[in-house]
């Protein structure tokens, strides 16, 4: 099958100090992939380099065959791939209807994302589509901010972390969301620190230590070798 | 309780200073709405998009030489003039614009002023074109005649129906500043402002929309330029200079740059204080310098911000206070 999305030997530094040492991955369109690791393996690293938010130093990134390193974020979005950031801040002074609203404008890509599909997938957002986004709660701006990126009508989904820094609860509504858009055919590279909440939504895992893949398989494949569980992502 | 149209009392009590019969309140009533127009643009850029120029009156300068060459040197009709130093003063934003859109922050603050400053070198020296240092004095009033002519203006001094077409005119730009900071494009300003890179990754073309602001604020400079220059009976190159893109950042400041009026009630308050306390004394700046730290420390959101915040307080305090 042909991959949607590919990279190889990709190399990243903030300015002097190097965060990814060629890192190569793919993912089929359809597939939802991990990407495994603790804290500051470079797991944003690579998702921001995908973006083009951090320009990569050396290294291909090829969507549907044609290489995007070194592009423009807004291009790269415009090409189909949507960006969820870990640290989700929507935008404060506007309305969760609006957030919604000026994501489609700007979007320059057709599709079936209307915000009433958002509020379908993520109910809790419904009744306070009037409501300034800086005074939602965080599992809230997590669906907002998925919900945004929806808006774009993406083909490839980046979601950095969505389960940090949520109640247990509001991450369990979170896996079943994510889990219908995965039904609904959206491709899915997800970056996470905890193997529960990545094993139970990815198809293949890559696991990040230090800026390399030290590992990469399938999830079942990780949840039998403990050992290789504990080695690398034991806390 | 139904809204009250502020907006239009307060166009209708303008339209009125004329029948006090004072010169000099006409004057200032002149004086504030060219510059109130003035500042709303420059908040196109500061209070929308985020972004701070500090040379903004490089275009309301541009404007005013536009018109005065159209209207004196050409000898051609405001009616054409006006409009002229809004496409002027645009070109030119976009031209600058382009180089200045490619920095942030203090970055773009210092080229935008290193663009006007070479404005103002250009008018400075260029005598044949500008006048240089004496710049054009005698920029000839528009034909107004015709004000004359309609029912109940009739009778009213030169520079009172200069006003009533000012006042319009402002009235007119200020309607169409206020669609476009509500429209789609202002919406994708505001999140521009809010945060530049998560603009930039759901797609928008964040120096782009920059440039459009950039040169959007230009135009309306530009018009306010081109009233200022017949209003003040001669053009000089102090209007491009960066002391004047002090002033309309401290009018836009002092009224409050989160509000849409802020800027405009900053240039009432600025002209309004400027002339009650020269009149007393020559420390202008030292009551300015005085007036700017007291705001910055104790009313952060300008007047406007500071009023509005105060009137919903009060207002929820009293519904609080319901059963």
């Amino acid at each position: 099958m042909a991959n949607l999305l590919e990279v190889r030997d990709l190399h990243t530094a903030y300015g002097l100090s190097k965060v990814l040492f060629g890192i190569s991955l793919e993912i089929a369109a359809g597939e939802c992939v991990c990407l495994l690791g603790r804290n500051g393996v470079g797991k944003s690293t690579t998702m921001r380099s995908i973006m083009g938010l951090t320009r990569p130093t050396s290294g291909v990134i090829r969507w549907k065959g044609a290489s995007i390193a070194g592009w423009a974020p807004h291009r790269v979005a415009r090409a189909g791939i949507g960006f969820v950031p870990e640290d989700r801040r929507v935008f404060a002074d506007l309305t969760v209807w609006e957030n919604l609203d000026v994501a489609r404008l700007v979007a320059g890509r057709r599709g079936d994302w209307t915000p009433e599909a958002v509020f379908e997938l993520f109910p809790p957002l419904q009744p306070i589509a009037g409501r300034r986004a800086g005074f939602l709660s965080g599992g809230e701006q997590q669906m907002l901010t998925i919900g945004r990126t929806l808006m774009g009508n993406p083909e490839l989904l980046l979601l950095d972390e969505p389960s940090e820094g949520l109640a247990p609860l509001v991450v369990e509504h979170l896996l079943q969301q994510v889990t219908a858009l995965k039904q609904r055919g959206l491709t899915i590279l997800l970056a996470e620190q905890g193997v529960d909440f990545s094993l139970r939504l990815a198809d293949r895992v890559y696991v990040l230590e230090k800026g390399t893949v030290r590992f990469s398989g399938t999830s079942a494949e990780l949840r039998r070798d403990e050992a290789l569980r504990n080695r690398l992502l034991a806390l | 309780m139904r809204r009250i149209p502020w907006t239009l009392l307060v166009f209708a009590a303008a339209f009125a200073i004329p029948w006090l019969g004072s010169r000099f309140y006409t004057f200032i009533a002149t004086d504030v709405a060219i510059l109130a127009l003035f500042a709303l643009s420059l908040n196109l850029l500061l209070g929308y998009t985020g972004l701070v120029s500090f040379g903004h009156a490089a275009y309301f300068g541009i404007g005013a030489y536009t018109s005065a060459i159209f209207m004196k040197t050409l000898g051609l009709p405001f009616w054409l003039g006006f409009p002229a130093a809004g496409v002027a003063a645009g070109l030119f934003a976009l031209v600058f614009g382009c180089f200045c859109v490619r920095l942030t922050k203090i970055y773009f603050a210092m080229l935008t002023l290193a663009f006007a400053q070479i404005v103002w070198a250009i008018c400075f020296k260029w005598n044949a074109v500008t006048g240089g240092e004496q710049g054009m004095p005698n920029v000839p009033y528009p034909d107004l005649d015709w004000i004359g002519a309609i029912p109940g203006l009739d009778g009213f001094r030169v520079g009172d129906r200069f006003y009533f077409l000012t006042l319009v005119l402002v009235a007119l730009a200020i309607v169409a500043l206020r669609r476009i900071v509500h429209s789609p494009f202002g919406r994708v300003l505001a999140v521009i402002r809010e945060n530049p890179e998560r603009a930039e990754f759901i797609g928008i073309d964040v120096r782009r929309y920059q440039l459009a602001a950039f040169a959007v604020a230009g135009v309306f400079a530009g018009l306010a330029g081109a009233l200022f220059g017949i209003f003040n009976r001669g053009v000089f190159p102090d209007f491009a200079y960066w002391t004047k893109s002090a002033e309309v950042l401290i009018m836009t400041i002092l009224g409050g740059m989160g509000h849409f009026w802020g800027p405009a009630v900053g240039a009432a308050a600025l002209t309004i204080l400027n002339l009650q306390i020269t009149a007393y004394t020559q420390y202008w700046p030292l009551i300015l310098g005085t007036i700017l730290i007291v705001l910055l420390f104790a009313f952060p959101g300008g007047l406007v911000g500071t009023s509005v915040d105060l009137f919903r307080r009060v207002r929820r305090g009293r519904d609080a206070g319901r059963p």
